[in-house]
Formats: C-alpha cells, sequence, structure tokens
C-alpha cells in the first residue's frame, strides 16, 4: 500500500507479522490529543451518581412530554375525584363497603390508581425502547461507554419516577380532601404504606411496559403489548379468575363466598394489580383481610418487584439496535 | 523492532445476524451478516465502505462499534482486543453516527446531547454544538428540525469524548450540496488530528473527494480494499478519458503515449467523433495534454476531454466476476457463499 500525503493507507489484510504486543497502547493509539478521560470509571459512586442522573433526565423527558398531560387529568381527576367522593360521610358506595376511617378511602381509591396511574405508565413508557430503536437513537445510545444494565435502569427507573412523582403529589392531595370530609388523615404509616405499595405496583407496570416495548419492533406491536397487558391485568382479570375458578370447580355463582375469595386471592398474586389489593388489604381487619398469610402477599411482592426487572434486563442486555 | 499495531484493527472478524427458525420460533438460526472480515485503519485515515444495498455496511460498523457481539475474530483499537474487562475504554476510543437518525420529541439538541454527555461521563456540549454548526438551534425541539439539521446532530453525538475511531454510516443523506462540502472539510480536519474514521456509502463518486481508501463490501465479505485507484487498476476498471470531437479520427493509441490504449470509438458523422481510453497508470495533466496536442497536431478539435470513473457496479462485477447487469439487484441471501476476492498490494 503505498502513501500519499503523509497518510498511511488502510487495507484489507492478513494479519502483519511481528506486531508490537499491546501491553501499553502504541504511539498511535495514545489520546494526548483527544482530551481527558474521567477518572470515576467503573467506581462505584461514579456509576450510582450517573445511574441516577440518567434517571432523572429520563423523568423529566417525560414530564416535558404531552401525555404527561394526559397523565396529569386522569389522576387528578380518578385519584383527586376519588378521594373526596369517598371520603364523603353522606355517600354510600355499596353495604358491604364501610369507609370509617381515612386508610379504608385510600383503600378504596387505589382502584381508581389502577385504573389511572397504571394507565400513566402505559402511556408514557409503551414505546419507550422501541420508539428510540425504531429512530436510530437506541444504536447511538448503546454505543456509549456505559453498561447496558446501568442504561436499561435509568430508563426504568426514569419512566417509574414519571409516573411516581405526579401520583404522589395527586395522592397527598387526596389526604387532603379525605381530612376535609372525615376530619381525619391517614396515619403517617397509612400514607406511607400507601404510597409504597403503590409506588411497587407503578413500579411493576413500568418493567413490564419497558420489556413489552423492548420486544416490539414498531409503534403498532407496541401499542398492542402495552395496552394489551394493560388491559388484562385491569379489566379481563375478573374474567380470568371466574373462567379459571369454573374449572377448578369453584363455585362462580357467590362472589361473596369464602371459597371463592380465597381462590380469587390465589390468582391475584399472578396479577400486579390483584397483588397490590392484597398489600392494601393486609393493613384491613376484620373480614376485610385477606385470607392469604401475610408471607404469601410479601413474596409475591418481592417476585413481583424482580421478576419484570429482571426479564427486562435480559432483554436489554441482548437488544440490537 | 516489531511493527506498530494500526489505530483499529480486524482480523477474520465474523458476525451473522441471529433470525428466528420460521417453524420453531424460539430457535435462531444464523442468517446473513459480515463474514471473515480482515481491514487496517491507520490513525488520520479517511476509509470509504462501500457496497451495495444488504452488502453489511452497517452490519460491520456496529460489529466495530460493540453492537453486535462477535465471537469469531478480533477487533483491537491501537492493539487492545475489546474485552469484558476494559470495554467501557474501548467503547471510549469509538464515535458511531448511525444512518440517518430521526430524533424526535420535544428534547432539544442541548438536552440529547447533555445525557449522553452523562452516559459517557466526559465531552463539551457547547463546543460540540459549535463545531456542527448548530449553535443557534441548541435549544429548539428536534421535533422542528430538519434532517440536515438532524445529522449534524448524529455527527454531534458520535464526536462526544473525542473518540478515535469514527465511525460514520452514509453520513451525507439529507446534507444539501453546501453542507456536503462543509461536512467533508469536517471530517478532513478531523483526520488531520489522527482520528480514524470509516464512512460508508453506496456512492462511489461521493466517496473519491472525501476518502484516502475505500473497502469494497459485497454479500458481507470484503472483496477489495485499498487506495481507489490501486483498487480500480487491480480490478481492471481504472478511470477512462473521454474525448469528443471533430476533424480528424484518431486511427490508434499510439501517438498519446506510452501505456494508453483506446478502448471505444464512436463516430457520430463524418465529422464528429468520440472516442475512451484507458492507460496503465493515472490521468495526469501531463498526460491528457499529450493527448490534446496529439489531436491537435493531427488537425483535429477537441471539444470535451474528461476523466470517467468506473462505477460501484462495475467494480463489484470486475471483483466478483459476476454479471453486471444483476450484480446490483442481488441482495445476499442467509448463506455465506465465498465470493472472488482481491487484496490489493502496493505493487499492483
Amino acid at each position: 500500500m503505498s502513501d500519499t500525503g503523509g497518510q498511511s493507507a488502510p487495507s484489507g489484510r492478513s494479519a502483519p507479522s511481528g506486531r508490537s504486543a499491546p501491553g501499553g497502547r502504541s504511539a498511535q493509539g495514545n489520546r494526548t490529543a483527544h482530551g481527558n478521560r474521567s477518572a470515576q470509571d467503573g467506581q462505584g459512586t461514579g456509576r450510582i451518581q450517573t445511574l441516577l442522573r440518567l434517571s432523572w433526565l429520563e423523568a423529566k423527558r417525560h414530564f416535558a412530554s404531552p401525555r404527561m398531560l394526559a397523565l396529569a387529568v386522569l389522576l387528578v381527576l380518578f385519584i383527586g375525584g376519588g378521594s373526596w367522593g369517598l371520603a364523603d360521610p353522606d355517600s354510600t358506595v355499596s353495604s358491604q363497603i364501610q369507609t370509617e376511617t381515612a386508610y379504608e378511602v385510600l383503600f378504596l381509591v387505589s382502584l381508581f390508581v389502577l385504573f389511572s396511574a397504571t394507565l400513566g405508565v402505559v402511556l408514557l413508557g409503551f414505546d419507550g425502547i422501541s420508539r428510540k430503536r425504531l429512530t436510530g437513537e437506541l444504536a447511538i445510545e448503546l454505543a456509549q461507554p456505559i453498561a447496558r444494565l446501568d442504561l436499561a435502569a435509568s430508563q426504568l427507573l426514569g419512566l417509574w419516577l414519571a409516573a411516581f412523582i405526579p401520583t404522589t403529589i395527586v395522592s397527598l392531595g387526596g389526604m387532603v380532601l379525605i381530612e376535609s370530609q372525615m376530619g381525619q388523615y391517614p396515619s403517617a404509616a397509612e400514607a406511607a404504606y400507601f404510597l409504597t405499595a403503590t409506588g411497587l405496583v407503578l413500579f411493576w407496570y413500568a418493567s413490564i411496559q419497558l420489556l413489552a416495548s423492548s420486544i416490539a419492533k414498531d409503534v403498532g406491536s407496541a401499542v398492542t403489548l402495552g395496552v394489551g397487558a394493560w388491559l388484562t391485568f385491569t379489566l379481563v382479570w375478573l374474567l380470568i379468575t371466574a373462567v379459571l375458578a369454573t374449572l377448578m370447580g369453584v363455585d362462580v355463582t357467590n362472589m361473596q363466598s369464602d371459597a371463592y375469595g380465597k381462590f380469587s386471592e390465589l390468582v391475584d398474586l399472578f396479577s400486579p394489580n390483584g397483588v397490590y389489593q392484597l398489600l392494601l388489604e393486609n393493613r384491613l381487619s376484620g373480614d376485610a383481610a385477606p385470607h392469604l398469610p401475610s408471607a404469601v402477599i410479601y413474596l409475591s411482592t418481592l417476585v413481583w418487584t424482580v421478576v419484570p426487572a429482571w426479564l427486562f434486563f435480559y432483554r436489554f442486555r441482548r437488544l440490537k439496535p | 523492532m516489531g511493527e506498530e499495531w494500526p489505530l483499529l484493527s480486524l482480523e477474520g472478524v465474523t458476525y451473522r445476524h441471529p433470525v428466528r427458525e420460521p417453524r420453531r420460533p424460539w430457535r435462531f438460526r444464523p442468517s446473513a451478516g459480515i463474514h471473515s472480515i480482515d481491514l487496517d485503519v491507520d490513525a488520520g485515515t479517511i476509509l470509504g465502505l462501500i457496497g451495495p444495498n444488504g452488502a453489511g455496511k452497517t452490519t460491520l460498523m456496529h460489529t466495530i462499534a460493540g453492537l453486535n457481539p462477535h465471537r469469531i475474530g478480533a477487533i483491537r483499537i491501537a492493539g487492545n482486543r475489546r474485552r469484558k474487562s476494559s470495554w467501557s475504554n474501548y467503547q471510549r476510543r469509538i464515535g458511531l453516527m448511525p444512518e440517518r437518525v430521526n430524533w424526535s420529541g420535544n428534547a432539544t439538541p442541548k438536552q440529547v446531547l447533555e445525557r449522553l454527555v452523562t452516559m459517557r461521563g466526559e465531552g463539551d456540549v457547547a463546543e460540540l454544538l459549535a463545531l456542527v454548526g448548530l449553535s443557534g438551534r441548541a435549544d429548539s425541539k428536534l421535533d422542528e428540525m430538519s434532517q440536515g439539521m438532524r445529522q449534524r446532530l448524529s455527527l454531534a453525538a458520535a464526536l462526544l469524548g473525542n473518540p478515535e475511531v469514527l465511525l460514520l454510516d452514509e453520513p451525507m443523506n439529507g446534507l444539501d450540496p453546501v453542507a456536503q462540502a462543509a461536512f467533508r472539510g469536517m471530517l478532513r480536519s478531523l483526520a488531520e488530528r489522527g482520528v480514524a474514521i470509516i464512512v460508508s456509502s453506496h456512492n462511489l463518486n461521493e466517496m473519491e473527494r472525501l476518502v484516502d481508501s475505500v473497502a469494497i463490501l459485497y454479500r458481507g465479505q470484503m472483496v477489495a480494499a485499498g487506495r481507489i485507484g490501486e483498487v480500480e487498476r487491480a480490478l481492471g476498471c481504472e478511470q477512462r478519458l473521454l474525448v469528443a470531437g471533430n476533424g480528424w479520427v484518431p486511427p490508434s493509441a499510439a501517438s498519446f503515449g506510452r501505456g494508453v490504449e483506446m478502448r471505444h470509438i464512436e463516430q457520430k458523422n463524418d465529422e464528429e467523433w468520440r472516442i475512451e481510453l484507458r492507460t496503465d497508470s493515472t490521468w495526469t495533466p501531463e498526460a491528457r495534454h499529450n493527448i490534446l496536442d496529439a489531436i491537435q497536431t493531427s488537425g483535429g478539435r477537441v471539444h470535451l476531454i474528461q476523466t470517467i470513473s468506473p462505477t460501484l457496479e462495475e467494480l463489484l462485477a470486475a471483483a466478483t466476476g459476476e454479471d453486471p447487469e444483476l450484480v446490483g439487484l442481488q441482495v445476499g441471501g442467509d448463506a455465506m457463499i465465498p465470493v472472488r476476492t482481491w487484496e490489493v498490494s502496493e505493487d499492483e
């Protein structure tokens, strides 16, 4: 290969013999002209800081998106409205549902959380990965010197923060509305328990959405997978439970029966919505308390926290742009 | 004293995209990809990666950028192989500009680059935006940007952290001629600073004005590599000279100088003619002058004299021995059937 203009030419070739061993870098590889490298590479603190900063940037991106407006409206209407209406001492939801304490109102409000906040996660996250893959941004991100696990975790935390922060704000507002109607706030422990459970269910949905989005290769399948997962757990689950109960010989004609209640709780362990409800029920007493032992509910909580997130990380590590 | 490693070195790199088996979708089988790629790129060199659609240009770039997990062959930067323990250092030394990134959303170029700077742990956003001419649009929404601006943003993303190896996949797409010229100037100045640049394109003419060397890919295999003129000569597809005139039909190429051969002659009418010449060296200004002299001395008049570069199809056909009419149409299938390859050396 001839040289011209002082530049050596590239070549398709067989490996040249006698190359100097790359114990350090060759003169060509020195980076004196290319700026300084960050010293925090590979260090735990720097890695966590990077992860948190990326998560926050991702959350900010979601906050600036027009979809956040739709989520805000949903949250205010469902959680705010639910808190106000269910805490009204003059209103009666049904003879079986009693709302004597602020926490009982919060428990009922959790149904509205499942309809609004989880839908918000779908709205924000259904195309979280697939859109970047389609636009080509994913290739740029994956080519950066950051571990894929960290990148995936930042996407997940960012999406979770984007849904959890407004949900928390509206839920706290809901507690104020409950106080204005009932004259009592939920205790700090109850409020923290409610918000923790709500944070967990949003985390599970965020994991499921991003997993679905990483599988989808176009917008259509991203919508189908994202909304499909939400519909399954939110609306279709009752039907699934009833069908399974029929198949297992459980009487479905009386849904208030103990037998159906126990079976329904077992099936609910396989749904994020079900586990969320069981978690909240676990602080209720009397007939409202779940039949299942607390340990089973907490184990299921752990499984729902770990498995979908792990599946998403596993998928993301093998993702190709 | 042994030979120094080139900045970027590929040895027998093979990667085949896994695809699901139609009847057993849980299983994958190897499909098209790149096969046994050997390539050296020195610091300060611009290499054009040329090939038709489906040749494997993007796959090769993604493999170098660490996006495709190749298990066969070795990729080294300055002699250092990408390993699990040092992948971060490897990635830092590479900048990738994918083909036609459709940046979209409410974010701004500044925010996009800030996010990438956070991932990289280095980089100056303002400096980069100025370098690619986007300072004035730093706070514009991505949705409001033209394709040319998006290309510039992609380039800025690739330049973050001053990578030593720059991989640019079809970078001229969407750029107007003025921006293309500026882009070429920018790449040349980066090369002068010691950056090794690989630019992919299916347009050979576009590459001629930019690159030092080319590597021709076809069906995932590198069929020829070297300086453009050397590759053309090695494949018998060197630049030809088209001369058109009237008054005198040149009887032979003998009077045009040594090594000049008349390939084609066309008599349009009694007076006008066109001839196509080839040379075993290059068309220097002196060689052209000799031809003009020879024609004018014999009483002829020249209307047109211009060089004609071989097309990519001609090069591919010559390299692979396939039909020039079909070589551009055929996209490689899943099987990696070896094609004829050429090793271009200094002597050729």
